[in-house]
């Protein structure tokens, strides 16, 4: 009747999942019993599950990531105390609860928290920038966040019922062949990623679709701000890409659930090919994650400088040269596999000419902040940490990209600094730069400088305090996923190491602290007239937050950043641009399609892991019958009448004459 | 490193010239048991290696595919041990994969549920 499921499962005798599971439980518990009592219930459902607002998406997306990013943390944290403490001991986690720790770790932060803040980030801010009112497809975005959201409940849900992977993040066969992980970790860890990577493909699809297809009259492609390129890039990849990792997925599920042997060590399977073609979605995937971040980037240096980006033309062919090349390199994660010193040589060279177009956009920001008027907001404090860090994890990774050097350092903690040092210093940098830098538009509010700052400066020296050691243990030979060790030397890096990760538990209390304090405070930090930063794309130029529609009428582009062109018309017109002329807006109506489809689909993947055969066949019907019923509506969109299109834009008209008033009275 | 495959031939050079210890470990994560995957190498003079090869051949058991079978079961934490002598043919049965695998934690049809337990 339950397949395999049984009280077993549960990990009655293991104190740590068991406990950080009721309390999540609890904790998820109170806030829905919070909504429901509060009334907030049929809110939530109207304006949020049901959005089809890519504002509200974007929005949701960055919430998930974010949440998903404490509990990769928290996972962070486990790791490197039981490291501090397991030299001649066991230390507190025992191998199969600390191996499921450092998979979970791995998936969670690269799936379920890097991927949806920089989706997220590009879902919120895109149509913004392009001048339009949504993206491509409405209703299928709010269906790839929610798979999304089915994925990494999925991950959490192994917490308490059964057990995560123990193959570290990515499930190298043989180990996560049926024959060495018998138990439903791996079967987690796949139908997991199997959903979310459907949602993410739907996101990529979208979103090129939107950069490609959707502008506002004149936004051309060159006169597109840096972020849309970088997303057309990152989405490009995305498609380009994601079908590959399903693909190899799917050969290891049909190794496990049907005894195929694509993979398996007996009857011609070849292990090679799972790395093989695993890197070949996962390299181009560390690129999926950098470029929005490259994006963010460059519309924040040239922000807060006060000038246009350096060398626009340069950027967009380094992004579009880094788009092909990020697909020439993935054998370098497997130097030490045996292909040949000639193999090996090509993707060494290859590898190390991306660093190439990368330098380029460093020079570029460099060249951006030289001769601005350079103003030291959060959003910068992140880029220029980016910039310091990034050059030094691109360096190691130039080392490592030596295939004699990397015979000594693969798999060591060397190797694990080094990506971190990128993902971390690219990645979580940009997407916390995104995160400030945008939130006055998603909200209404800026974010607290003095606890943005804090977060910033901790969250810099703690990376450093934790990833420089690794560096020095990777050196001395010490490999990742040790559960214990021996070697004495090791143990001053570790203890380190263990010191900087409570620098960086301080930084993520200040970000909460920050987040908190700017909800109180949002009266002081409101952001009356959507142009907070001084801003230069269009996104600035709508109220914060945007209406639904966006623009009441669609911009005319004229040039490379729209609304500083705007603005400087404005300023030296002493006015504003003539009212327009007011339409009424067909807007896409908000559906329950994705909510209730990723209701369907995580039945159906927690079926497809306890083999629940009956349970599969249902949820699978279910979530069929909901694109049926979706795709037979007969209501497609409603209307914003002219007059409340007119009331909005005409608050928004009115604080900018405001604002142009201040500017002009100013000396 | 390099990777360990089944089906794959690789050649391993040890260049011993001066005596000493030297650590060797496994560097790619295989299960519950690699963090005590490590041994030490012990560089001798000609004479101890010599003496050494000469009580070695004298002691333990023969590496043949009965033993290699006991070998290649899951198993941690076992004491470093010596065999006597090695089939011929053994290496070469391995690598054309005439000889079966090792077997997993179970075998037969997996059990039901697993949470975080060591198996077996």
């Amino acid at each position: 009747m339950l397949g395999k499921l049984s009280w077993q499962a549960i990990p009655f005798d293991q104190p740590i999942p068991l406990i950080a599971g009721s309390v999540v439980i609890v904790f998820v518990l109170a806030v829905i019993s919070w909504i429901v009592v509060k009334g907030h219930a049929p809110y939530l459902w109207r304006e949020w599950i049901t959005s089809v607002d890519h504002k509200r998406i974007g929005g949701m997306y960055v919430l998930l990531g974010l949440a998903m990013l404490v509990r990769g943390f928290i996972d962070a944290i486990m790791m490197r105390s039981q490291q501090a403490l397991a030299f001649h001991s066991a230390g507190y986690l025992p191998p199969e609860h600390y191996n499921q720790i450092f998979s979970a770790h791995g998936t969670i932060m690269i799936f379920f928290a890097a991927m949806p803040l920089m989706i997220g980030l590009m879902n919120f801010v895109v149509p913004l920038q392009l001048g339009i009112r949504d993206v491509a497809f409405p209703t299928l975005n709010a269906v790839g966040f929610w798979l999304t959201a089915t994925g990494a409940l999925l991950v959490n849900l192994s917490l308490v019922i059964g057990e995560f992977a123990r193959t570290g993040w990515l499930p190298y066969p043989p180990l996560s062949e049926l024959t060495y992980s018998p138990g439903v970790g791996v079967d987690y860890y796949l139908w997991a990623l199997e959903i979310s990577g459907v949602g993410t493909l739907l996101a990529g699809i979208n979103l090129i679709t939107t950069v490609l297809k959707l502008h506002a009259p004149g936004m051309t492609y060159m006169r597109m701000p840096m972020f849309c390129w970088t997303t057309l890039v990152s989405s490009l990849l995305i498609v380009a890409a994601f079908p590959i990792l399903t693909a190899t997925l799917t050969m290891l599920m049909l190794d496990r659930y049907f005894g195929f042997h694509f993979f398996t060590n007996e009857a011609g399977g070849n292990m090679m090919m799972f790395v093989n073609l695993i890197w070949a979605w996962g390299h181009p995937e560390v690129y999926i994650l950098i470029m929005p971040a490259f994006g963010i980037f460059s519309e924040v240096v040239s922000t807060f400088s006060g000038k246009p980006l350096f060398g626009y033309r340069s950027m967009v062919a380094a992004v579009m040269v880094i788009c092909i090349l990020s697909f020439m390199v993935w054998l370098h994660h497997f130097f030490t596999m045996g292909a040949g010193a000639d193999v090996n040589a090509v993707f060494g060279i290859t590898s190390m000419i991306i660093a190439v177009p990368t330098g380029v956009k460093v020079f570029n920001w460099l060249f951006t902040m030289y001769g601005g008027r350079i103003v030291y907001a959060t959003p910068l404090l992140w880029a220029i940490g980016f910039m310091v860090t990034f050059v030094i994890g691109g360096m190691t990774g130039v080392l490592l990209a030596v295939p004699p050097a990397d015979f000594v350092l693969h798999n060591s903690l060397f190797l694990v600094a080094h990506f971190h040092n990128v993902i971390i210093g690219g990645v979580l940098f940009g997407a916390f730069a995104g995160y400030t830098y945008w939130f006055p538009k998603a909200f209404g509010f800026r974010l607290h400088e003095g606890w943005g700052k804090a977060a910033f400066w901790l969250t810099f020296v703690g990376f450093y305090v934790v990833f420089v050691p690794l560096y020095a243990a990777g050196l001395a030979g010490m490999t990742r996923r040790l559960q214990h060790y021996e070697v004495a030397m090791w143990r001053p890096w570790v203890l380190i190491a263990a010191f900087g990760i409570v620098i960086m538990a301080c930084a993520a209390a200040c970000q909460v602290a920050q987040l908190a304090v700017s909800i109180r405070q949002r009266g002081q930090l409101r952001d009356e007239t959507g142009d907070p930063w001084n801003g230069r794309s269009l996104e600035w130029a709508t109220p914060s937050p945007p209406p639904a529609f966006n623009f009441a009428v669609l911009p005319n582009i004229t040039g490379e950043e729209a609304y500083w062109g705007m603005k400087q018309r404005a300023l030296q017109q002493a006015r504003l641009s003539e009212e327009p002329a007011y339409a009424d807006v067909e807007m896409p109506r908000n559906s329950p399609t994705g909510f209730v489809c990723a209701f369907f689909a995580t039945i159906m993947g927690f079926a497809l892991i306890w083999h629940i055969w009956w349970m599969v066949g249902l949820a699978a019907l279910g979530a069929y019958a909901t694109f049926v019923v979706f795709a037979w509506r007969d209501v497609e969109e409603y209307i914003i009448p002219a007059e409340t299109v007119a009331r909005i834009d005409r608050a928004n008209r009115s604080a900018r004459s405001t604002a142009l008033a201040r500017r002009q009275a100013a000396p | 490193m390099i990777y360990t495959m089944n089906g794959m031939t690789t050649h391993l050079n040890l260049q011993a010239d001066a005596p000493g210890t030297f650590r060797g470990l496994s560097s790619h994560f295989s299960g519950d048991g690699f963090s005590a995957m490590h041994f030490d190498v012990l560089a001798v003079p000609a004479e101890r290696f010599a003496a050494w090869i000469e009580a070695t051949r004298n002691t333990g058991p023969t590496l043949d595919p009965g033993s290699y079978a006991a070998l290649a079961r899951q198993s941690m934490n076992t004491r470093p041990f010596t065999f006597r002598a090695a089939d011929p043919d053994l290496f070469q049965q391995i690598v054309t994969q005439k000889l079966p695998p090792g077997p997993g934690p179970r075998t037969g049809r997996p059990h039901p549920s697993v949470s975080p337990r060591t198996e077996d």
